[in-house]
């Protein structure tokens, strides 16, 4: 203790979050193989199923090639032997404020979480690095019968739950990355709502990564039963990196028949991140799904939340935003897979590219044989905001019936001369303008989010737009 | 040419003899394109763009290389005005002409179309020279040979219409196209594929356009077991345009497989593409389209549309229109549909008294009637109704 050196602990470190964190109480060492794993699975005091999942994905992690679609040049700077795959930053999982560490809590005040909005939102889990450290359920979610932890937890607690649903709707071998989590996967949330049960507040979660190239590989499942409704939301902030670092998440939603569920995220990683997720939904019978994802920062996104509509009347909506400049590349989109008749699916995306940035829609919308009566329309709209910058569409659309309604359209075009023009001459200067011009072109996304998080998003805008005009 | 001749019709070596007549550029542009060929993995039905194909049944294997006769049916008003038409062996011997250096430099491959680059012998050859204003359509029709390859050149400022027919009775074929468009020209061309019923057919067209120069493209499916059309236009000059249609009507086990690209690559420059397919009985429409805006191709104005009119249950339509934008100041916008005859029209055309199959004819011919409208040469909608005309009688019945 008396070995630290003061000046770290005062100094205030004024580009972003990081903190002082350096009593990592277990550091694996980087890189990934079967002893990994087992080393993950020992300290969890995992069950024999969960070990085998892992050392099974593993294998397939190791045998899949990178997605040849991909954009390569990003995803071959990452070094997966120069990663940590797994870390905790305490011991102690804190059940109430108090118990959670003192350095710990300095990086949520960093963060900058009112306390209003703690008291405001139901339960929270804060991921720290890998390991759920804080979490609290509110007591009237508990009287609802709702189970929301983190997965690790949930794994101990409610293993008969977790195993009847675990990897079911995203298998390890659906792509290199959910192979990669599913080997060496570590915290996330777990959130079962039981019949008939709707919360009625956003259950929420902050992840963070903060550590030198550290991976973070968080496992999600929500699973609704029939008739019950349940917000979730995601937000992300992580601190400055000197190297390359890691964020492959797995997310898997079930919504039984007539359940609802909205899954928010606001994606803001630090620009060296890597974000390579896997979000799917599994919607059965009347079951709706929402998508609301917004993608701010990061190195490199890829993310195509899904929604499987399996039973008849299921709905899948995706709602979401792309913001990538200088050095970034925002490759995410959406999938729709329509195998029961009478579903549909809206999807809207919406694209900024600034300083050299590049978005990318990536879409899928597929109707199997003997699906009569779906309807699914996609809306992509893209903005460049100068010559450097790019964006490319790649949507698809599989048809195999007849009786539906199958809609896609997609534009890029610059800000409006006109629209600046008249803005301007209403007294604005030129930044503020264009802001307000990229504000409005989001709003349809931001006025789906809970109204901390619209002005957040909205302040956030503003700051990228600064020094992007003139 | 029986399946159980030869099982590799096509060989390096047989495109050298091929070749071995002509000048060394031309040879070594055969050979160029039978190593791509080569090069390029024969699809299965795990290949990229080609997943959605089903080829079961479907015979890929080339046939072997014949001549084909190119006849190019030039009215009194070309012949007049300077036209010229020949085969491309002839065009190519003549060196007075940009022949060669149209052969050599659009070497842009596909898998099947390489081979009419590699194997083709006889071919065709149109030159209409500058400031030719020729408004009769220049009729083209194919005889034999599996690998038609036609070369087109349209002199600065001069004006042409082109209707391109093959040989209906071909069981394979593989043509490739070059469309030159000298600066100012502007060409109206027309792909007429009405094919055997149990035909394999691959088309690859490519066209590169000149300052201020435009170009109307209008491709009719109508025949093949399976038939894969590749349209590339390459807008090179400031100013260039372009205007692209396709309309199918598939029926029975027919697939469609259009890929189509629109290359800005000069600023100022604007294509507008519009494919359309009605599909019936177990048929399959797969289309795949990219717009790509180069970096510097500013005020660059691109739009595509693929519309899938589903006509029976077992009809399927894919459709993949993507964009690869790297300029701002830019108007780029696509949109995709796929869907049964509308039901509020059938209704409306219903309550006017018409039978349900007559209103879903009127629907089908509606359909269609836009591309038509769009293209707006009646002698051309003319032929090309007629041709679609038995076709669309069967709907509904």
């Amino acid at each position: 203790m008396a070995t630290k050196p003061q000046t770290l602990v005062d100094k205030d470190y004024q580009y972003g979050f990081r903190d002082q964190t350096d009593t990592y109480s277990f550091k694996a060492r980087k890189g990934i193989d079967h002893d990994i794993v087992e080393q993950i699975s020992q300290m969890k005091h995992e069950p024999q199923w969960m070990r085998d999942f892992r050392h099974r994905s593993l294998d397939i992690f190791l045998s899949k090639p990178l997605p040849p679609w991909a954009d390569l040049e990003a995803l071959d700077q990452i070094n997966f032997a120069d990663i940590y795959y797994y870390m905790r930053a305490s011991d102690v999982e804190g059940k109430t404020w108090e118990e959670v560490p003192a350095d710990i809590k300095r990086t949520f005040d960093r963060l900058g979480i009112p306390e209003a909005e703690r008291k405001f939102l139901g339960g929270v889990t804060a991921q720290y690095d890998s390991e759920v450290v804080y979490h609290s359920i509110r007591k009237d979610l508990e009287k609802l019968g709702v189970l929301f932890s983190d997965m690790d937890t949930a794994l101990r607690e409610h293993e008969d739950i977790v195993r009847e649903h675990f990897a079911t709707v995203i298998p390890p071998a659906d792509n290199k990355f959910s192979a990669l989590n599913s080997a060496v996967w570590s915290g996330g949330s777990f959130i079962w709502v039981p019949k008939g049960v709707h919360v009625d507040v956003p259950l929420q979660a902050y992840f963070r990564i903060n550590a030198e190239s550290m991976g973070q590989f968080e496992r999600t499942l929500i699973i609704a039963e029939p008739g019950s409704f349940v917000h979730y939301i995601e937000g992300c902030t992580a601190p400055t990196y000197s190297s390359n670092s890691l964020h492959s998440a797995v997310v898997e939603l079930i919504a039984k028949e007539g359940a609802h569920i909205r899954y928010t995220t606001i994606q803001n990683w630090y620009k060296n991140i890597y974000n390579l997720v896997t979000k799917r939904a599994l919607a059965q019978k009347n079951a709706h799904v929402e998508w609301v994802d917004g993608n701010i920062g990061s190195r490199l996104t890829m993310k195509y939340p899904s929604v499987y509509m399996v039973g008849e009347g299921a709905r899948g909506d995706v709602l979401s935003i792309a913001y990538a400049s200088e050095g970034q590349h925002q490759d995410a989109g959406s999938k729709m897979v329509h195998a029961a008749p009478n579903t549909s699916s809206i999807i809207t995306s919406k694209s900024v590219s600034k300083g050299g940035g590049r978005t990318t829609y990536r879409g899928l919308v597929k109707v199997y044989e003997g699906c009569d009566g779906v309807k699914s329309n996609v809306r992509c709209d893209a903005l460049l905001m100068d010559p450097e910058s790019r964006s490319d569409t790649y949507p698809t659309m599989e048809i195999d019936s007849r009786n539906v309604r199958i809609e896609h359209e997609a534009t890029v075009s610059k800000v409006g001369e006109e629209q600046l023009f008249y803005v301007m001459s209403r007294g604005l200067t030129e930044v503020e303008a264009t802001t307000m011009i990229v504000n409005g072109f989001f709003e349809p996304f931001v006025k789906e989010l809970p109204m901390e998080y619209a002005v957040e998003l909205n302040r956030l805008i503003a700051l990228e737009m600064e020094g992007s005009v003139g | 040419m029986t399946e159980s001749t030869a099982t590799a019709p096509i060989s390096r070596d047989l495109v050298a003899r091929i070749g071995a007549s002509g000048p060394e550029e031309v040879l070594e542009a055969r050979l160029a394109a039978f190593d791509a060929f080569e090069s390029m993995p024969f699809p299965t039905e795990s290949s990229v763009g080609w997943r959605r194909t089903d080829l079961a049944g479907i015979d890929l294997k080339p046939a072997p290389p014949a001549e084909s006769v190119c006849d190019i049916g030039l009215p009194e008003s070309a012949k007049a005005a300077g036209a010229i038409a020949s085969s491309l062996e002839d065009a190519i011997r003549k060196t007075s002409l940009p022949v060669v250096s149209t052969v050599r430099t659009g070497l842009s491959f596909r898998k099947f179309s390489a081979l009419a680059q590699s194997a083709w012998q006889g071919g065709g050859y149109l030159h209409v020279p500058a400031g030719a204003d020729i408004a009769d359509p220049i009729q083209i029709s194919w005889k034999g040979g599996p690998y038609p390859r036609l070369v087109v050149v349209i002199g600065k400022n001069a004006r042409a219409t082109v209707v391109e027919q093959h040989d209906q009775s071909a069981k394979y074929l593989s043509g490739r196209v070059d469309l030159i468009l000298e600066d100012g020209a502007r060409l109206n061309y027309i792909h007429v594929q009405d094919c055997a019923r149990e035909s394999v057919i691959f088309s690859h067209q490519r066209a590169e356009i000149g300052r201020d120069a435009k170009l109307v493209t209008l491709n009719f499916g109508l025949g093949g077991r399976l038939a894969r059309t590749d349209v590339e236009v390459e807008l090179q000059g400031s100013g260039a345009e372009s205007d692209m249609l396709g309309l199918v009507f598939a029926e029975g086990e027919q697939q469609f497989d259009y890929h189509t690209l629109q290359g800005h690559r000069a600023p100022n420059t604007r294509s507008d593409l519009l494919f359309k397919s009605a599909l019936d009985d177990r048929s399959h429409s797969a289309y795949t389209g990219v717009i790509i805006i180069d970096r510097g191709a500013q005020r660059s104005d691109a739009y595509q549309a693929n519309r899938n009119l589903l006509l029976s249950e077992g009809a399927r339509a894919d459709t993949e229109p993507m964009l690869e934008i790297e300029a701002d100041d830019v108007r780029c916008t696509h949109g995709a549909t796929v869907g049964p005859v509308d039901e509020e029209q059938l209704f409306y055309a219903e309550s006017r008294g018409l039978e349900p199959d007559v209103a879903a004819r009127m629907i089908v011919e509606g359909f269609f009637g836009e591309v038509f409208e769009k293209f707006g040469q009646p002698s051309v909608t003319k032929l090309l109704q007629g041709k679609v005309a038995p076709h669309v009688a069967r709907v509904g019945a």
